[in-house]
């Protein structure tokens, strides 16, 4: 899928399309758009980062391998953010290993071209900066949450931002992904799952799920959720060309 | 691959949720250590409901339907007066 094809479409990486025209249209060259399939890993721990990506559909997950063989999802990266924070701050690699977790499409930028444009362009180090203590707060925000709210709060939460990201209504999902995500067991999901569905907000069948009650799951929800995206709406700001790429 | 396939349900009183997809697990003994753990993180929504008898049970078959084992958490208050 050609993503550039016309000068002047509007990226559908919110950051990117956040930009000063002239800061875009200089950064373009540099940005190859490339697929993100299922499960592919981006980056892993504690091996250098070569490249930085802007998704535009899809996501990735960024997990953290305990000891014990466990693995927990940390963060969550969509069209918001970038994979590659390291670099940004100043390090080249990560603890955490970034995964795709829903296929889709990125743009990709060479992590030496990306440290050059930092260093030659304000509005985009300031941009980044800003993206950069927002998924900050939003790993705070988890850590508290994780430590305190219920796993059927959490679930709503978790599947609210999974619907914003999602194109279309309905999105695929294993219970054992969820439970990796979420720190849980698989059983648990199975119990919080059932009375999110006993109680007429989510559909699930053969791995896939649909919202069917958003205001009901918002409700549902720990505030975590409404946190998460007034953060990101103050990150973004009331840039119009941004205004029209948010998900609903 | 070794293991086998278990299938969990879980009441509350009332039947919370079965599973019917199942999970794998090396052994009868797995499957006790993640029904445990299961019941353990469940048990962090308990002080919600402000009841002072609780009882959460998982039963778990194989797949036969045969049952292997019943976890069950308690967890109650007695006032003394």
């Amino acid at each position: 899928m050609a993503l550039f094809d016309h000068a002047t479409s509007a990226p559908r990486n919110r950051l990117l399309a956040a930009l000063p025209p002239e800061d875009l249209a200089r950064l373009r060259p540099r940005l190859e758009a490339v697929p993100l399939t299922l499960r592919e890993v981006l980056s892993a721990p504690g091996k250098p980062i070569t490249a930085i990506y802007f998704p535009e559909t899809g996501y990735v997950s960024m997990l953290a391998y305990l000891k014990d063989g466990d693995v927990i999802e940390v963060a969550a990266v969509g069209n918001e953010g970038i994979v590659g924070m390291p670099i940004l701050l100043g390090d080249d690699s990560d603890d955490c290993e970034a995964m795709v977790q829903n296929p889709g499409t990125a743009l990709r930028m060479d992590a030496a071209a990306f440290r050059a444009e930092l260093d030659h362009t304000p509005a985009f180090r300031s941009l980044l900066l800003r993206s950069a203590l927002f998924q900050h707060r939003q790993v705070v925000r988890t850590a508290a949450c994780n430590g305190r709210h219920h796993t059927d709060q959490r679930l709503a939460r978790w599947l609210l931002v999974a619907r914003d990201r999602a194109e279309g209504g309905a999105f695929a999902m294993t219970h054992e992904l969820l439970a990796m995500m979420l720190g849980v067991r698989r059983a648990g999901i199975t119990v919080a799952a059932s009375q999110l569905q006993r109680a007429g907000l989510i559909h699930y069948e053969r791995g896939r799920i649909e919202v069917t009650d958003r205001p009901g799951l918002e409700a549902a929800a720990c505030e975590c959720y409404g946190v998460a995206r007034r953060a990101l709406d103050h990150l973004l700001g009331s840039n119009p060309r941004v205004q029209s790429l948010r998900c609903h | 691959m070794p293991g086998s396939r278990f299938y969990y349900e879980i009441r509350d009183g009332g039947i919370l949720a079965r599973d019917d997809e199942g999970q794998v697990f090396a052994d009868g003994k797995a499957a006790r250590e993640d029904a445990v753990m299961l019941l353990t993180e469940m048990a962090r929504s308990l002080p919600g409901r402000g009841k002072d008898k609780n009882k959460i049970t998982a039963r778990v078959r194989d797949g036969a339907g045969k049952l292997i084992f019943t976890a069950t958490l308690s967890l109650d208050v007695e006032w003394n007066d």
